[in-house]
Parts: structure tokens; sequence; C-alpha cells
């Protein structure tokens, strides 16, 4: 199924990318003091 | 026993700790949660290892291995934009630890807001010994969360955890608290760990520490809504903000010789087998066994 791996794999890439922008994100919430 | 396996992902985003080590600790979680805690918590899950962040299949909860986020505390259990569990865990020399701890605290709660109604814990100090009743935030790896309570699987160190009689109202003789055993009693806490709840009364959210064996009470204020995120994530941000100071969960990545020591404990054992097979094989090729 070459075609549903493809795109199955374009997901994965997406959610990666999404997840390291959070990552992003968290790194820079500091706790208020 | 849910009808749904939850698959848990292991994967390393930084160059410190390279993919051989992180499959080894990914077996060794898999054998953790598959022999020691689904049976206890009645929770069917896989934990498999994967190279890069996107080869992590998209039903794949992750737990993502950095060497960047210990401040300003980015470190512990999320949420992504679709509500799904992740964790990030420092690349430190406690890594393997780090990972079983979060692992099964996922499987146990994935969406971070499992509570447990039941009185307060024991020997409290003031105002939480006042209280009736208390709601528990089910965080499974916090009251055994120190070092000492670790034990180890194909000698790779995990974390010990709760079983759910620690919500008991009551002690009952030859009840199991706690995987290993050292929790005697419900809602108890042992040095180096702790445990995090709510006063229904107020919402005011608290936790139990104890330090040298001293039992502390950390006030984390009102929690007025969780607006989206998880209770999990707004305890922990409570905690971090309260510990600004003592730069919390801080500390430096490791090496990367170091984290091969913690990621592959049986070298020496698995390279034996390995020579003893290949042996086998070469043997087999030439018919020279049964």
């Amino acid at each position: 199924m070459p075609e549903e791996q493809s795109h199955s794999e374009a997901g994965q890439v997406e959610r990666a990318k999404r997840l390291r922008d959070r990552i992003d994100r968290l790194k820079q919430a500091e706790p208020e003091s | 026993m849910s009808a749904l396996t939850a698959n848990v992902a292991l994967v390393s985003d930084t160059s410190i700790i390279d993919f051989s080590q992180v499959s080894i600790v990914a077996a060794a979680l898999n054998k953790q949660v598959a022999r020691d805690f689904g049976p206890l918590w009645q929770v069917d899950a896989t934990v498999s290892a994967f190279e890069r962040l996107e080869s992590v299949p998209v039903d794949y909860w992750p737990v993502i291995i950095r060497d960047d986020i210990n401040e300003p505390g980015a470190a512990g259990y999320h949420t992504d934009d679709n509500g799904q569990p992740f964790s990030l865990v420092q690349a430190d020399d406690g890594w393997t630890l780090t990972s079983s701890h979060e692992v099964l605290e996922m499987l146990a709660d994935p969406f971070g807001n499992r509570t447990i109604a039941g009185s307060p814990p024991p020997d409290s100090p003031r105002p939480v010994s006042d209280f009736d009743r208390v709601i528990y935030l089910v965080e499974v790896c916090d009251p055994p969360e120190a070092d000492q309570f670790a034990y180890t699987v194909n000698g790779v160190k995990v974390s010990d955890f709760i079983t759910a009689h620690y919500y008991d109202p009551n002690g009952t003789m030859g009840a199991r608290y706690s995987f290993r055993g050292n929790i005697k009693a419900p809602h108890t806490v042992l040095e180096g760990g702790y445990v995090s709840f709510g006063n229904p009364v107020d919402n005011n959210w608290y936790q139990i520490i104890v330090v040298n064996g001293q039992t502390k009470v950390r006030d984390l204020g009102v929690i007025q809504s969780t607006s989206g995120r998880s209770l999990r994530e707004l305890v922990d941000f409570a905690v971090r903000k309260s510990r600004k100071k003592e730069h919390y969960r801080f500390k430096p990545a490791m090496t990367k010789a170091r984290a091969a020591a913690a990621g592959s404990p049986l070298a020496k054992t698995s390279a034996a087998r390995a020579k003893t097979l290949r042996n086998y094989v070469v043997k087999l090729r030439q018919r020279d066994v049964a």
C-alpha cells in the first residue's frame, strides 16, 4: 500500500514538526515570579 | 484491561543518546510494563524505540529525550495541540529512571486529569491535617520516586510505582501499596518522594514532600481553571513556579560516554551471548549440529 504509507509518513513528519514547535514554546514559557 | 492497546514511543532527539541505547532501554521498559506494571494496573501497552521523531507512528505517545529542556522547565508531562500526551526527558545521568517514570505515569493516566478522593496523607502538617477529604492526582511514581527505591530490568534502572491500593481508605493486612513493597500504608510518601492533591473546598492544591525524614507541605495555590490544559500540567507548572529559585529538576546533560554506560548495562553478557549465537549459526551452516 504505497499511497497509504506515503500519507502516513507525511502525517508523522508534520506531527514531529508540531511537537518541536510546542517544545520550543515550552522552553520559553518561564513561570512567573 | 482496556480493549485498546496503548503504544508508547521512546525516541532520542539528542546526539548524546544514540538509537542503540534507546532500543535497549525501550526493551527494558516494555518488559517492565508487560511483567510488573500492566497486571497491577490492568493496562495493556507496548513501549518501542524509534530512531527519529519523524518515524513515530501518529497514534503512538512519544517520550522524547532531549539535552536542552532543563530550564525554565519543559521537562515532564505535556499534552499536544490535539490533547494527546507526550513527555520530555532530560538526557542526564538519570534518563532511564526518568523515562520509566514518565512512561508509567502516562499509562496510568494518559490525559493527566484523573483524581481519586481520600483522607489527607497521614502525619501531614497543618493546614493539610485539618482537611476532611482531598482529591489526589493519580501520579503513580511520585511517592516512591527517589533513586534508592528504583530497581533494574535487564540491568536498566527503572522507577518503582504505587498500586491502586495506595488510594484505599484504610490500610489492610497484606495489601501491596507499591510494587517493591516499601510503602506500608495508603497515601504515605517515602523519603525523597511526594504526592499532589487539592482541597475540594477551595481548590487550593498542595504537595506533601518528605525530605531528610521530615514531612513538609508545599502550597501550590488555587487552580482557577484548567483552560484546556491537563490538571497534571497545571500542578507541575505551579510547582516550577514555587521552586523557581531552586532551579527545580535542573541537572546538566550527561556526556556521551556516560550515556552509553547507562543505556547498555549488560553489554558484556549480551556480547558474549551474541558471540555464542554466531558460532552456533556457523555450525548450523556447516550442518555440524542436529
